[in-house]
């Protein structure tokens, strides 16, 4: 497997905002004390589809929803209020209005910066201006890509791209790491090269046993852009989370999926994996907010089923 | 793909009690909301990237704005056939012949090309085109064998219906395209028919593989974008309204099809 040059991005949220160190030492083990609970929310959108403004006033199903300055607005409301946010993109950022045939995604990027995106994988749509057209607005993304299934190592993206993720947070070391669909068929080969598409299972596997035995994750994100559900064996989020091990929860895309509610499948180990997706075009935003718990005894105090409406 | 218009609050909480022994952090809660995004106060937030966007919304908004044409009810996209998809490949079509003076079968192109579920009744304006038709893709004739075209054809029905122009009529069974009729008369597999998509498809796009090693006629390259907004204004030129109903040009027989 092309492991490139292993770089792994560190993230201090809550109090050192923003701070970011590139490398990886030794990672002190985490403070919490038995029954501590630590709380922190995931943000996560998928196929914004270059929709900068909300749905024009002109009949149509989605009118006047959506919209990035809005969606800014909410993002800055929850985090006022919440000490610890990761904002995440499924991928296909790029493509669905002239924002993305006059610009080439400039507009997408500077945005997603301003809007302090963590980090986001690649979808299909986003070579639709080639590896070039990704290469060229490159710099306006002040956030870092990752994907753990393209092997770019023969283009111009080689080593731009990371494999895995680790953010700390607080006290806890969540890991992310991305799964994007095959590209044969759906995008033409001259937009997306010498690209290769890896085994998704297998990455997956690799990706989330690394994130979370060697790099002490407690917790794991599978940004995936492989679609939510399709009745033949094409692999997709269900699938993915029945055939793995060692993932929290996949935020999911490409289907344009509104989810009613997640849906919570159990992996390969009988632990329940999370499933969420965001709808489309910035018409929603999906939050979800988790309680992490410590406890020597390796039981969960508070674990209950529940719903909230 | 239904949701409801009402703000989404959904949530859901769920246990995970680790099984394993060793680490002992286990997600006790986990709750999501997908949250819409709609009308909020303008603050700072919000100005900061309404700020970020404006110059480039200006830029676009004359372009964008134009009107091209008026469409007298919506155009809703849907499988086996839709207004939206008839109207498409019929545009394809005039468009293609006016230009090149062939005597075309049919325009299709694949279901997943159009991005966008309906264009609403009232003024069509340039932003509608780039949103149904987002992509570079260029306009392209490929000369087809009759059988190779029902090859197409049958790959079109397991896909469930592609907007096909108003010559091409068939019924879906069992995956098949059965009871082909190409402008009134049964498919010929001697025959060469001339058929008008985007080069994506003729590409090998979305599993058309069988039509790769087939060379494209010479014409004139524009994008498929590009065509529809011309043969816009041509019709809005000469006054008419674009107007595109069913008419069963693809008939689903199989109640256990797709």
């Amino acid at each position: 497997m092309p492991m490139g040059n292993r770089r792994f991005f560190l993230k201090q949220l809550g109090k050192g905002l923003g701070s970011v160190s590139l490398g990886l030492g030794l990672i002190p083990d985490p403070i919490l004390t038995s029954g501590d609970q630590f709380k922190f929310t995931i943000l996560h959108t998928n196929d914004m589809h270059s929709r900068i403004d909300p749905f024009p006033l002109d009949g149509g199903r989605n009118q006047g929803l959506g919209g990035v300055a809005r969606r800014a607005s909410m993002i800055a409301k929850i985090r006022a209020e919440t000490e610890h946010v990761l904002l995440l993109d499924s991928g296909d950022i790029f493509q669905g209005t002239p924002f993305f045939n006059f610009f080439g995604g400039e507009l997408e990027f500077k945005i997603m910066s301003e809007m302090a995106y963590d980090a986001a994988t690649i979808g299909n749509h986003d070579f639709d201006g080639g590896i070039e057209g990704l290469v060229r607005h490159w710099d306006h993304a002040k956030f870092p890509f990752v994907s753990s299934n393209y092997d770019f190592s023969n283009t111009a993206l080689a080593n731009k791209i990371e494999q895995n993720l680790v953010f700390e947070v607080g006290s806890l070391r969540i890991g992310v790491f991305g799964l994007g669909i095959e590209l044969d068929g759906r995008v033409p080969k001259h937009l997306y090269q010498e690209t290769r598409y890896l085994d998704p299972i297998e990455r997956a596997n690799a990706a989330a046993l690394q994130l979370k035995k060697e790099m002490k994750c407690e917790y794991v994100i599978c940004l995936s852009h492989l679609g939510y559900r399709y009745r033949q064996d094409r692999i997709d989020d269900r699938k993915l989370a029945a055939s793995t091990q060692n993932i929290n929860i996949i935020l999911g895309g490409h289907t344009h999926t509104f989810l009613v509610h997640p849906e919570v499948i159990p992996d390969l180990d009988g632990q329940p994996v999370m499933i969420n997706q965001a709808g489309w075009a910035g018409l929603q935003l999906g939050r979800i907010d988790v309680v992490i718990e410590h406890s020597r005894k390796g039981q969960c105090s508070t674990c209950e089923n529940l719903w909230i409406t | 793909m239904s949701y409801s218009r009402k703000s989404l609050v959904f949530a859901i909480a769920v246990i995970f009690v680790s099984i394993s022994c060793s680490p002992s952090y286990q997600v006790a809660q986990q709750a999501a909301h997908n949250q819409q995004v709609r009308e909020v106060s303008q603050d700072d937030a919000w100005q900061k990237i309404d700020d970020l966007v404006k110059p480039y919304r200006d830029e676009l908004a004359s372009e964008m704005g134009e009107v091209i044409g008026e469409i007298e009810q919506e155009l809703w996209k849907g499988r086996p056939e839709s207004p939206l998809g008839n109207f498409l490949s019929d545009a394809m079509l005039q468009y293609t012949e006016g230009q090149s003076g062939l005597d075309i079968a049919f325009a299709c192109l694949n279901y997943g090309g159009v991005r966008i579920s309906e264009i609403p009744a009232g003024p069509l304006k340039v932003h509608h085109i780039y949103e149904v038709m987002p992509f570079d893709n260029v306009l392209v004739v490929l000369p087809l064998e009759g059988a190779l075209l029902q090859q197409l054809l049958d790959h079109i029905a397991v896909a469930g219906g592609w907007p096909i122009s108003s010559g091409l009529r068939f019924r879906i069974d069992q995956d098949r395209a059965v009871d082909v009729r190409i402008n009134g008369e049964p498919l010929d597999s001697k025959r060469n028919y001339l058929v008008a998509m985007p080069d994506f498809i003729a590409n090998g796009g979305d599993r058309c593989d069988f039509l790769i090693n087939i060379d494209p006629i010479e014409m004139k390259e524009v994008f498929l974008r590009d065509a529809l907004i011309s043969w816009a204004r041509e019709t809005q030129s000469r006054g008419e309204h674009i107007s595109a109903r069913m008419e069963q040009r693809i008939i689903q027989s199989d109640a256990h099809g797709k």
